[in-house]
């Protein structure tokens, strides 16, 4: 069954209205609200977006899905890869005005936020000059290299007031948000731990032209730990930023191991990792990824006491299931006793396995694009010059801890953190 | 071809004997739903597992009798 537009608005209604949206999701209320696609030529919000390689194209694409009725133009793009800069003027039947310096972009007057998807190393600077500027940010994930840099980004976004949204597009799935409200509201009981993991099979590399080897670190930025921290930046912040979100806090500790075990290409980040966070009431976040076999893809399950949620498969399953009816039982007991095999020796013991449980579908079958809605928030957001703050935070907190993730690899040690930073 | 005539006594005796499996069955899942401290709206919504499970009782009665008919005509002709 095909969820549609008004079936998400209904989904977001229906949890807006209670207490829920005010404790743990406020940025839905945009939703709520209705419509802030103003046709007055002063309601349009002009965009510029800086990097347009495969994340950037992509956010352009899905911008030109609601363009006609967002009553948003993209006013600007800038890249400093030719290939990346032909493309998205293309992109926008070139009718925005392109730059390779992204300082020319934030030149211009009449542009009222930014969306930035370059390599992470270059997230700080061209937000913080954006965001000084009187820009509005919306930044891809993870926010910035260091923890230094997302420090003086968090400050600027303070300083200056102007928003910082983080592209963890979980954060308006549909899927995720019912979820989340099913583990807020006791259905699968007491969370007592969390598994993620994203495994995937390739080198992960992007194709370098061969007349250019000079190009090789500039294309392939997520190999190299100058500009990246690779699989904990580049994707296990998504599955952090949703533990937090179901723990409604940060982890207080995190332990881990991570090697290059398997594509030993010159590489210097990590091709498989493994981390255990650890929060407040005890609860384990394990997480693990890696890139050379992807049999069980990418996943977040959550354990309680009464069922399990795997998000990414939209499904729920329960502990206890009722019993067959009383006449069956006996049949099957009656079949047991006359043709069961009478033990005489043979295995004393049979493993435990898992219960065998289709599960049942957490929402319809979806065909709502959490990343256009993600971006539908932004532009909204741009419009109303304010943004729930709650989304730079559970941004701030997902790096954060991918990052000290990182830190406790490299020192091969527990790692704690303290907040050094007003939020 | 013969027609066959089925008597009214025949008839009667037959739904006796599946009215007879029906309740037989009916009981069964009684003592069922108690031995298993089951709920009592079994007797309702299994009410079609019963049906089936008499009818193929009946079956297996009409099975053995036709059996039994057999035999007794096999010792009657000798």
């Amino acid at each position: 069954m095909k969820q549609s537009r008004r079936d998400f608005l209904k989904l977001v209604t229906g949890i807006a209205g209670g207490a829920i949206v005010l404790s743990s999701m406020p940025w839905l209320n945009t939703f709520v609200k209705g419509s802030r696609a103003g046709k007055a030529a002063s309601d349009k919000v002009r965009l510029g977006i800086i990097g347009v390689g495969d994340r950037g194209s992509l956010l352009l694409q899905t911008f030109k899905q609601f363009e006609k009725t967002g009553n948003f133009e993209i006013a600007a793009v800038c890249d400093n890869y030719q290939p990346n800069y032909e493309n998205a003027l293309k992109l926008t039947d070139g009718k925005a005005a392109g730059f390779y310096d992204y300082q020319k972009l934030l030149d211009m007057k009449d542009i009222d936020a930014v969306v930035i998807a370059t390599p992470l190393n270059e997230h700080a600077h061209i937000a913080i000059d954006a965001m000084n500027a009187g820009k509005h940010v919306f930044c891809e994930k993870s926010i910035a290299r260091t923890i230094e840099d997302v420090n003086r980004m968090m400050e600027t976004h303070k300083k200056t007031g102007m928003i910082l949204q983080i592209g963890h597009q979980r954060l308006f799935s549909p899927i995720y948000i019912e979820a989340i409200d099913k583990i807020k509201n006791g259905k699968i009981g007491k969370v007592t731990q969390m598994r993620a993991y994203w495994h995937r099979n390739g080198n992960w590399r992007r194709p370098v032209p061969k007349d250019k080897p000079e190009l090789e670190r500039k294309i392939n930025w997520r190999l190299y730990k100058e500009y990246s921290a690779g699989l904990l930046t580049e994707l296990a912040s998504h599955q952090i930023q949703v533990a937090n979100w179901i723990k409604g806090e940060p982890p207080v500790s995190v332990i881990g191991s991570g090697n290059i075990i398997y594509w030993k290409d010159g590489r210097e980040v990590w091709d498989n990792v493994a981390l255990v966070y650890k929060y407040s009431d005890g609860t384990h976040l394990i997480y693990d990824s890696v890139i050379s076999n992807r049999h069980y893809g990418l996943e977040e399950q959550i354990l309680g006491d009464k069922g399990t949620i795997e998000m990414e498969v939209n499904k729920i399953y329960w502990e206890d299931h009722p019993s067959a009816p009383a006449i069956q039982r006996l049949v099957t007991d009656i079949e047991k006793d006359v043709f069961g095999s009478v033990p005489i020796g043979g295995a004393s013991w049979t493993p435990e396995v898992g219960i065998k449980d289709k599960g049942e579908f957490i929402t319809g079958n979806y065909q709502m694009d959490e990343v256009q809605l993600e971006l539908e928030g932004f532009v909204n957001y741009v419009r109303d010059g304010k943004a729930p703050e709650e989304l730079t935070i559970q941004g701030y907190h997902a790096t954060i801890w991918s990052l000290l993730g990182e830190q406790a690899i490299n020192e091969n040690k527990l790692i704690t953190f303290e907040n050094k930073i007003e939020l | 071809m013969k027609d066959i005539l089925i008597k009214g006594t025949t008839i009667k005796r037959e739904i006796i004997i599946g009215l007879v499996c029906f309740l037989f069955v009916f009981l069964v899942n009684v003592y069922a739903i108690y031995h298993y401290n089951s709920l009592w709206s079994e007797l309702l919504t299994q009410l079609y597992e019963v049906i089936i499970i008499a009818a193929v009782l009946y079956l297996l009665i009409v099975f053995i009798r036709l059996i039994v008919l057999g035999i007794k005509k096999l010792f009657s002709q000798k």
